[in-house]
């Protein structure tokens, strides 16, 4: 009997625990939360509004003058790796400044990175949920004058269905981005 | 941002440390102030900063970041202590460092440099935080930057402006 809980324990955590290389595959994976986001062209969207496709979620401002650029900059150079796995991709940057950066001009910002790339201007509350809902934080910091946010790097990998899936960092090992997106969709 | 000291060790350290420990081995042998206290005799070995250069912003970004490798003195240790630009209403040197999956960004007023070693400030790492620009830069333009050093010496660069990665 208790060998039979082991087993079924084994491979629960063997289901469930798959690391694929780099990267934390979560363990209880959720849909996404529907919150409204303000889009560049006055449309509002909802993250499943990008449903059918990958979806890689980065938070970031207009204002950050290092982490946001190389983050954008290398995940659109890690993409074009990709060769026609590429058009199954979304990017969309959440901006973490939502006084500031307005829709029109966070896209502007994000398709200087990549045309293909889209900005999603949350309301304070929206913000709030999606931070809770991937495990993303961040820290408003007024530091003599000047003010800059401190926040999460990771990427936030969002599967067709809606589900998110897991975080990554940049650089990851060659392959790794790819076999992610050739997993089932569940 | 990679420092290494006089035997190359260290990739990553950091420089303050790093710095730190070079001059209290420093202090102990000679037994007396810092050589950086004194003034640079004349002729002393320069200052030197390979590849600086500005990143271009992307439309919309109200800041810049630029980087460089500063390569610390022959024979004593010293800090950067003050970077400016005509072109910018202020310029610092920030560090970045992680609190869990959170990166955090520190403005540092000193960047030590230990004898023979060097501190590399790049994208992703530490960088000089350039605040206020007062005209839109592109890659291809020229920036002139001055940096001061603990001795008192001045290094003056023009900096190109270029878009990261280099497409």
């Amino acid at each position: 009997m208790t060998r039979t809980w082991a087993l079924a324990a084994a491979g629960v955590a063997l289901l469930f625990t798959s690391t694929l290389g780099l990267g934390i595959w979560l363990r209880q994976p959720r849909v996404v939360p529907e919150v409204l986001l303000a889009a560049p062209g006055g449309r509002t969207v909802k993250l499943s509004s990008f449903r059918g496709k990958w979806l890689v979620v980065y938070f970031g401002y207009t204002g950050c003058p290092d982490a946001c650029p190389t983050g954008l900059a290398d995940l659109s150079a890690e993409l074009k790796r990709l060769g026609p796995a590429r058009d199954r991709v979304q990017v969309a940057l959440v901006t973490l400044d939502p006084d500031h950066d307005r829709p029109d001009d966070l896209g502007s910002y994000v398709r200087y990175f990549d045309p293909t790339f889209t900005a999603l201007v949350p309301g304070v509350d929206a913000l709030g949920r999606l931070e809770r809902h991937f495990g993303a934080t961040h820290r408003e910091v007024i530091e003599k004058g000047s003010r800059r946010i401190d926040h999460t790097l990771d990427f936030f990998l969002v599967n067709p269905r809606g589900v998110l899936k897991t975080r990554f960092l940049l650089p990851l090992p060659p392959g790794v981005l790819r076999r992610y997106l050739e997993l089932p969709s569940r | 941002m990679k420092t290494s000291g006089p035997r190359g060790g260290c990739p990553r350290s950091n420089p303050v440390l790093t710095g730190l420990m070079v001059t209290s081995v420093a202090w102990a042998m000679a037994g007396t102030w810092p050589a950086e206290a004194k003034p640079p005799a004349s002729g002393a070995a320069r200052w030197r900063i390979d590849d600086p250069w500005v990143r271009e912003a992307p439309p919309g970004s109200r800041v810049l970041a630029a980087y460089g490798t500063i390569h610390g003195l022959p024979d004593r240790p010293g800090a950067l202590i003050k970077v400016e630009s005509p072109a910018f209403g202020r310029i610092e040197t920030h560090a970045m460092s992680r609190e869990g999956s959170m990166m955090r960004m520190k403005a540092v007023p000193r960047l030590e440099v230990p004898a023979r070693g060097q501190v590399k400030l790049e994208p992703g790492e530490w960088h000089w935080m350039l605040y206020e620009p007062r005209r839109p830069l592109i890659a291809g333009d020229q920036v002139d930057v001055v940096f001061q050093f603990s001795d008192g010496s001045r290094l003056a660069r023009k900096l190109p402006v270029r878009r990261y990665p280099a497409p």
